[in-house]
């Protein structure tokens, strides 16, 4: 009766494990459509940065065109600037969408780059010819360097970009100051953006640890003085269960050729250092963009 | 014995007290958690389980010249327990931590008859823990430990409390890469057990023991997962005597095959079902048994969390005997452990926790059984958390 309990729950935990089998682009076509997205993503970041650099000098020409009474010059230049400030709003939204695809279409080459690494490494161990065996292992070698270097692309989740300084000039006009401010207020409303996820993500983590915590608070107390454990601890009882796959350093990498195996701990604090860094920057933002008001004479956005 | 328990204890205070060092100074050690517990029991014992293991007998002639023995007792209990690991090493290729936990927990009886017992245990343990990156084959693993417990004023039933022990123990595996997403592990296992006697319990060294074992598992999932697993271990009692010249200690072989399902979030919840054949060179300790196991940890409104634990154990012997089993290195027949434990953070670094425990061992024989029950309240600390 026993056995036959053992093989009924045996069965219906084998039938219900996971289904594996997905419908993928092989990982030829999905290198060309990474490298295809990689140019399209730098390409639109290039542009960011021409409209960025045009805006800045369309500011100091209205600068300057202010300062020497030259009316239509001015207006030119405030035309330009108006019309600029736009097109980076639209421009940033696209540099934002064609940076997601561009994760979406690396972690598919990466999900890829997995299955081949344990296709090779399949061959490899099933062939017998010693010749065969080198260059599958030639394969295998290249294929996993390919991914190490996939993952040393992968975006840092906890650093700041250098923040380019925003000053007023000796000639800038409260209009020109004014757009100063302006444009210190998008950049504010960039890293609200940017704190409130940086909050989410140590909410979820922080929520990780407290369950981790909690659970290892509860067994480690009631082990410790082996409670659970009766009437004398049973042979073996001591061995612990192998690393689970679910809890190795980095979650979602199987080849265990983890970038940065950081501890639950670790990553929160990284994560705690980069929220207080943004709000910092955020309050010295803020603070700019109201001194700029202010010297401009006053005036809301 | 007694120098590597001193040791260990040193050890453990010597670790704790690394928590105390400024961060600069310890250098590229991390911690990976410290935490201090203390806590108050009240519990009560019930039974007339007789366990071997326990040398004294808690019986006083009433005034008709009956013999009367105390079948009910209970206790107040206070303890304090440490417990974190140290982060050595943690690269990509390999990693090297250090876990330890210790405790003491003194007991203040009452209800006995020949007089009060206040019996003072004292355990710890620390393993060691190395991972090494075997590249596109997966992850090698150790571990050792040592563990060791003492009891001081060890009473009689029905307050029972396991023996004092040393124990060294450890393992080494391979974790593979997955293939078509399932994670095959392999690893062998050791363990030696010495429980020291003391002139009034010769019977202890019985439980001496030693095992040698492997294990081959296999899971599936990342939030979720599936692990099945099959184990063989060979234990030795060279203290337990066969009365055959040829084979003269007992000797047991013994196969696990186990399931475990596990799920981490929202909730983490983990079930699990062995079962056990023992097999031996003496008939008596030939069993078949089925464990049930489940840990559950559910967040609850009001900050609050639930923790669960249940281990139901269903043994059956291969002979049939008109007297009690529970006799030194087993298990005993039928065990039922239900924890159920409410905790809530009362500051940033502190937490509370009200703790209902119940515990049952019984004996397939002579209606003997042993229960216990009780509430602790308990205090969390970890001086880091922010």
């Amino acid at each position: 009766m026993i056995k036959r309990g053992f093989l009924l729950a045996f069965l219906l935990v084998l039938l219900s494990g996971p289904a594996n089998a997905q419908d993928v682009l092989t990982s030829q076509e999905l290198e060309l459509e990474y490298s295809s997205r990689v140019q399209r993503h730098q390409a639109a970041l290039n542009a960011w940065e021409v409209l960025e650099s045009r805006f800045q000098r369309a500011l100091e020409e209205f600068s300057v065109a202010d300062s020497l009474g030259d009316s239509d010059r001015r207006n030119r230049a405030f035309t330009i600037s108006q019309q600029l400030s736009g097109e980076i709003i639209i421009q940033e939204r696209r540099v934002g969408e064609l940076a997601q695809e561009l994760r979406d279409s690396r972690s598919a080459l990466l999900t890829a780059l997995q299955q081949r690494v344990e296709e090779l490494y399949q061959q490899s161990e099933a062939v017998a010819d010693p010749q065969e065996q080198r260059e599958l292992a030639t394969l295998l070698q290249d294929a996993n360097n390919r991914y190490l270097e996939l993952r040393a692309e992968e975006d840092p989740e906890t650093s700041l970009e250098p923040m380019q300084d925003i000053t007023i000039g000796p000639r800038d006009t409260p209009v020109i100051i004014r757009r100063k401010a302006e444009a210190l207020e998008f950049r504010a409303s960039r890293y609200e953006a940017q704190l409130a996820g940086v909050g989410r993500r140590l909410e979820e983590l922080r929520q990780d640890q407290r369950r981790t915590r909690r659970v290892n608070d509860f067994m480690a107390g009631l082990e410790r003085y082996d409670d659970t454990r009766m009437p004398v601890v049973p042979p073996g009882s001591r061995t612990v269960q192998p690393p689970d796959p679910a809890l190795l350093p980095t979650e979602t990498d199987t080849l265990g050729v983890e970038a940065r195996p950081m501890t639950l701990e670790e990553r929160i604090a990284s994560l705690e250092l980069l929220e207080r860094e943004l709000e910092l920057r955020l309050q010295q933002v803020r603070d700019k963009a109201a001194l700029f008001r202010q010297r401009a004479g006053g005036g809301g956005r | 014995m007694r120098f590597l328990k001193g040791r260990l204890f040193l050890a453990l205070i010597g670790v704790t007290s690394l928590a105390f060092i400024p961060t600069e100074v310890q250098g590229q050690i991390t911690w990976q958690d410290l935490v201090f517990t203390g806590g108050l029991s009240v519990e009560g014992y019930k039974g007339n389980l007789a366990a071997v293991t326990v040398s004294a007998v808690d019986c006083r002639e009433n005034p008709s010249g009956a013999l009367v023995c105390t079948e009910e007792a209970s206790a107040t209990v206070g303890e304090f327990g440490t417990r974190g690991g140290l982060l050595f090493l943690n690269e990509q290729e390999r990693s090297l931590d250090l876990q330890f936990d210790g405790g003491i927990r003194q007991f203040v009886a009452r209800g006995f008859k020949v007089r009060d017992y206040a019996p003072r245990e004292w355990v710890g343990q620390t393993d060691l823990r190395y991972r090494e990156s075997l590249g596109s084959v997966g992850s090698f693993f150790a571990r050792g430990g040592l563990g060791a417990r003492k009891v001081e004023d060890r009473p009689p039933m029905p307050l029972f409390i396991q023996p004092g022990y040393t124990n060294f123990d450890g393992e080494v595996g391979l974790l593979f890469l997955p293939v078509r997403g399932a994670y095959l592990d392999l690893r062998l296992f050791g363990e030696k057990a010495d429980y020291p006697a003391g002139a009034l319990t010769p019977q202890l060294d019985l439980l001496d023991r030693q095992v040698l074992g492997g294990e081959a598992g296999v899971a599936w999932g990342s939030d979720w997962t599936v692990r099945l697993h099959s184990a063989y271990r060979a234990s030795e009692y060279r203290n337990q005597g066969t009365f055959d010249p040829g084979d003269p200690f007992r000797r047991d072989r013994t196969l696990g095959l186990g399931a475990t399902w596990t799920i981490r979030a929202p909730i983490f919840a983990q079930f699990g079902i062995e079962g056990t054949r023992n097999r031996s060179n003496s008939r008596r300790p030939e069993y078949d048994a089925v464990s049930l196991r489940g840990v559950l940890s559910a967040p609850l409104p009001y900050d609050l969390t639930l923790n669960v634990l249940a281990n139901i154990t269903d043994k059956r012997y291969l002979t049939k005997t008109d007297f009690a089993r529970l006799v030194p290195g087993e298990e005993a027949d039928n065990a039922s452990v239900v924890y159920v434990e409410l905790v809530r953070p009362l500051m940033v670094n502190l937490d509370g926790a009200l703790r209902f425990g119940w515990n049952r061992a019984e004996t397939d024989t002579g209606n003997e059984y042993f229960e216990k029950y009780g509430a602790t309240f308990l205090l969390r600390y970890r001086p880091w958390a922010r």
